[in-house]
């Protein structure tokens, strides 16, 4: 008995079968728009989130008037530790970021790239002055560094706690805290949480 | 003549469901209501000045005036005195939960001393267009 395909035809149309179903399974790539309400929502912390507590926490501190002054200068801030005290593995500069360029906007507060726990957060601020040694670089093109000390330091946490509703859900909360230490006096001039709960399924991972 | 009646109504009745309802009150030129805000929404006062630090702020006196529970979808755009649109971080679609006859209050503050003007674009989160289009100053 004669096929209708030869051996090497099946293949082809089995392998291109294959591919064509495989894609079809595939879930589309797709860009989210800003806002959209249809945006998915994890029981882990979310970029939405980040955006939450970093305009809660500009809009408190800038009506709070803590970073106010009469003197017509501008507060410089440096960022102190933000601890990550939750089970997922996330960079805290994805908080801290949004609040500084928001504290920039304001003209208010500029934040210190040169000072930091771990050193200069800029570590061009530290090298710039081996230029010096240099002979490739022309000495009269070199300004003299003179950093500018900061009056006003930016501390927080990021909690997260998991309890479980019943056999199916799991309430996961997330804490924003942060606090704005006036350094002149060691005392926090201006302090700010915001809480993000959230239910889910208790099959579901937040980390 | 029913007939004639239902033929010459229909097509404005499709015409009024593919219009977006984006309203501008009369009363709060500064607010747009995109779709199904109006429905459910009164606005009871907007009040706006200027915080001791010199940054525009808005507060929103409104309540759900719906006998049922409602997701309030809004935005704050906040312009400077060319009437340029400044970058905000508050300048992003929040959503608020509301309850039956429940009072709202929403308060902002524009994070940049150049805000001399502001348009707050309100709407139900449930409609199907929930975002007014078209010119948003």
């Amino acid at each position: 008995m004669r096929t209708l395909f030869s051996a090497q035809t099946t293949k082809v149309i089995a392998l291109s079968a294959f591919v064509l179903i495989a894609s079809g399974c595939t879930p589309k790539t797709q860009m989210l728009t800003p806002g959209a309400t249809d945006e998915p929502i994890t029981m882990g912390l979310s970029a939405k989130d980040f955006e939450q507590a970093s305009v809660d926490a500009v809009q408190s501190l800038l009506s709070s008037g803590a970073v106010d002054r009469n003197d017509g200068k501008k507060n410089i801030m440096v960022i102190s530790s933000i601890i990550n005290d939750t089970m997922q593995r996330i960079d805290t500069d994805q908080l801290v970021k949004k609040i500084r360029i928001e504290l920039l906007r304001s003209g208010k507060v500029m934040t210190t790239t040169a000072i930091g726990l771990n050193g200069a957060e800029d570590q061009m601020n530290s090298v710039y002055s081996e230029l010096r040694e240099s002979r490739k670089v022309d000495r009269n093109s070199l300004v003299k560094q003179s950093f500018t000390a900061p009056n006003m330091s930016l501390s927080g946490k990021i909690i997260q706690r998991n309890n479980r509703v019943d056999d199916d859900r799991q309430l996961v909360e997330y804490y924003f805290q942060l606090s704005l230490t006036d350094l002149k006096h060691g005392l926090a001039v201006w302090e700010g949480e915001t809480p993000i709960r959230k239910i889910g399924s208790a099959k579901g991972t937040s980390w | 003549m029913k007939k004639l009646i239902l033929t010459a109504l229909l097509p404005l009745t499709l015409l009024a469901g593919c219009q977006t309802q984006q309203v501008r009150s009369p009363d709060y030129p500064q607010l747009v209501f995109g779709q199904g805000a109006k429905s459910f929404l009164a606005i009871d006062s907007l009040t706006d000045g200027y915080t001791e630090g010199h940054l525009l702020r808005v507060s929103i006196q409104a309540v759900n005036a719906s006998s049922s529970s409602k997701t309030l979808r809004y935005k704050f755009t906040w312009f400077d005195e060319a009437g340029f649109e400044i970058n905000s971080l508050t300048s992003r679609w929040e959503a608020l939960e509301t309850a039956p006859h429940e009072p709202i209050t929403i308060n902002r503050l524009a994070t940049s001393p150049k805000a001399v003007s502001y348009k707050v674009f309100l709407s139900d989160a449930h409609a199907q267009s929930p975002q007014p289009q078209g010119n948003n100053r």
